[in-house]
């Protein structure tokens, strides 16, 4: 009887280890990050993977630590797209450089950037330029529960820009300043409290990036720069990129300039990452792609679609001419 | 072939859009207005919220304690409340179980006092009932992040428009309640009193509001029990509390938090339920003793 157990045992983890391996080579997982360029990039990938290339793609839902730490434990999913370098934790940079996952490009978008906005027509009126400039009014933007205050939307939960916005938060000493944490809990809730504070014409303050449609739209300026500038790499990486435990002392300083990656778990057929690593969006095309979704309404399959249509120049000369051929004969 | 025939895709894009741009219009317009008017509200649920949270624990169990005595002397279920409280102090949950709390109570406190009039309102004229009856279908079925989006745009983040996500989700239990209790009460009854020459508004307070009262509260404890389950899609609007603290568990993969601040909703959820079972039975044996 004790035989016998052991031997299911041996021949379930066989064939779990088997099934793992056929699903690694032919299956490639492609994280769908829940933001529109995010996920329109995964579809990009997808499509050019699968019909370049001839794998068989599957888009998983993705957010950035969830998407790492499933990357790490379970290696999948393999690719995830638009990574923004400056939002990694250390788990992430230590697994990049042990080689336990891969850095193929961290040129995915030229021009892009994260930090903090304001509408355009406040930043006119009041003549508010820098983050100081903006810190010292609180009165323009108050918060909803606490209008004595000034609110400044930070990053939902499950972003890794939460970390940094609390840190910066502490750093500029914006307590005694008179501001307010205003937690937006979703991305759609940031995105809500973004559009209905610019229709409602009032202040609004806080995180965003760019290239997005809503940034064009809206009418946001940003990433705001500060009058201490950039306070150095270690400052960010060891303490404000951290979470607030780990970052006693954090310095205040402006946003860096954004670097976006695309992460890939090691092992990948060598065309895909040669594709992976080729690719590069310039901002203005991704903005163009965003705002082209944006009146659409399209889903982010139609923007991908739309994006290989419009842009071949672009898109071939990441590819082999085969798949390109390939692809182009798909999407006719 | 088999596709349907659909209208085109620039007449549907056009249609959505203006809906966007006319929503869009209207809450440009009227979203200050919007707030003004439910800043009472806004101003009773953070006072609460700040009351229960700068109330010392040991006051907190004792007057809850208490009220449990009152309404239902079950001390097993004191003893319950008792130690899963404790747990949730224990473990750090409090502050947010007491965010949670308040948020729970004005959203039911408001879904009772809109709900039962027009619970009362079906129950006495079939047309309304008819009209009505669908509009709580959909409330109940419509999947809540499609009015949570322009509920934010008017009202911004926080607390006013997680109390109004939530009250959507949760009033429709009081109204059926209400509406199917009041329908239940025997005719001969509602006879007798018109006999005795009572008027219908005190036929209905003092004879088939009494009687439907059981039925009544099931409905009111029903809607605790949505007000509850809707707390975490709340939370994604910025509201704090225990669904805060179980969105941050599934943004992070923090698995203990996620099973921490899920139980304490199942605790409160467990203690209110019990407790207004407890009082209802209680409440029978009172009435079927005399």
């Amino acid at each position: 009887m004790k035989h016998y157990i052991k031997t299911i045992t041996i021949i379930s983890a066989m064939l779990i280890t088997m099934m793992s391996a056929i699903a690694k080579a032919d299956n490639i997982k492609i994280a769908e990050l829940n933001w529109q360029s995010g996920s329109m990039i995964a579809y990009i990938d997808s499509y050019i993977i699968k019909h370049g290339y001839g794998h068989d793609t599957e888009i998983v839902p993705g957010g950035i630590d969830a998407t790492i730490q499933s990357m790490l434990a379970t290696n999948s999913p393999n690719i995830v797209g638009e990574m923004w370098i400056s939002s990694l934790g250390d788990n992430a940079l230590t697994a990049l450089n042990d080689g336990s996952l891969v850095l193929s490009t961290d040129g995915v978008i030229g021009g892009a950037g994260e930090g903090w906005f304001i509408p355009q027509d406040v930043a006119m009126e009041y003549g508010l330029n820098t983050i100081e400039d903006v810190l010292a009014r609180p009165d323009l933007f108050p918060h909803p529960e606490d209008p004595s205050k000034g609110g400044i939307v930070i990053c939902p939960e499950g972003w890794s820009c939460k970390q940094s916005n609390l840190n910066l938060f502490k750093a500029f000493d914006m307590e005694a300043k008179g501001w307010k944490v205003l937690e937006p809990g979703s991305g759609t809730g940031l995105n809500a409290h973004w559009e209905g504070s610019v229709t409602k014409g009032k202040g609004a303050f806080g995180y965003y990036w760019t290239p997005t449609s809503f940034v064009g739209r809206l009418n946001l300026v940003g990433p705001l720069p500060s009058e201490v500038g950039f306070a150095g790499d270690d400052n960010w990486t060891k303490c404000i990129a951290l979470t607030g435990e780990e970052c006693a002392n954090p310095q205040a300083t402006q946003w860096p300039a954004s670097k976006i990656g695309t992460i890939t778990t090691p092992g990948l057929d060598q065309v895909v990452i040669d594709y992976v690593s080729t690719r590069t969006f310039d901002g203005s095309v991704i903005t163009a792609m965003l705002v082209w979704t944006d009146a659409n309404q399209a889903t982010a399959e139609d923007s991908a679609l739309h994006f290989l249509n419009t842009y071949p120049e672009i898109w071939s000369k990441w590819v082999t001419p085969e798949a390109a051929t390939k692809i182009t004969a798909s999407l006719n | 072939m088999a596709n349907f025939p659909s209208l085109e895709k620039e007449t549907i894009t056009g249609f959505k859009k203006s809906i966007d741009s006319t929503f869009r219009e209207f809450a440009s317009n009227w979203g200050e207005w919007f707030t003004e008017l439910l800043s009472p509200i806004h101003w009773l649920l953070i006072h609460f919220e700040k009351l229960l949270i700068a109330t010392p624990w040991y006051i907190f169990l004792g007057l809850i304690s208490l009220l449990l005595w009152k309404t239902t002397q079950n001390w097993k279920l004191i003893l319950g409340f008792l130690i899963s409280f404790i747990l949730i102090g224990l473990f750090g949950m409090w502050d947010d179980t007491m965010r949670t709390l308040a948020i729970v109570v004005v959203s039911t406190l408001i879904c009772i006092v809109i709900g039962i009039p027009i619970g009362i309102l079906m129950a006495k004229n079939n047309l309304a009932h008819k009209i009505i009856l669908p509009i709580l279908d959909l409330m109940q079925t419509i999947p809540s992040f499609v009015y949570l989006i322009p509920v934010v745009m008017l009202f911004g983040l926080g607390k006013i428009p997680g109390l109004i996500a939530i009250s959507v989700f949760a009033i429709p239990p009081v109204i059926r309640f209400t509406n199917i209790g009041l329908r239940e009460v025997n005719k001969d009854l509602r006879e007798t009193a018109q006999a005795l020459g009572l008027k219908s508004f005190h036929i209905l307070r003092l004879v088939e509001l009494s009687l439907a009262r059981n039925v009544i509260l099931g409905g009111i404890n029903q809607t605790i029990m949505m007000a509850l389950a809707m707390v975490v899609i709340a939370s994604m609007i910025g509201v704090r509390g225990l669904g805060a603290q179980v969105l941050n568990s599934i943004g992070n993969g923090y698995l203990g938090l996620g099973v921490i601040s899920g139980l304490s909703i199942v605790a409160l959820a467990i203690i209110i339920d019990r407790a207004i079972q407890s009082h209802n039975k209680r409440y029978d044996k009172w009435r079927d003793y005399k």
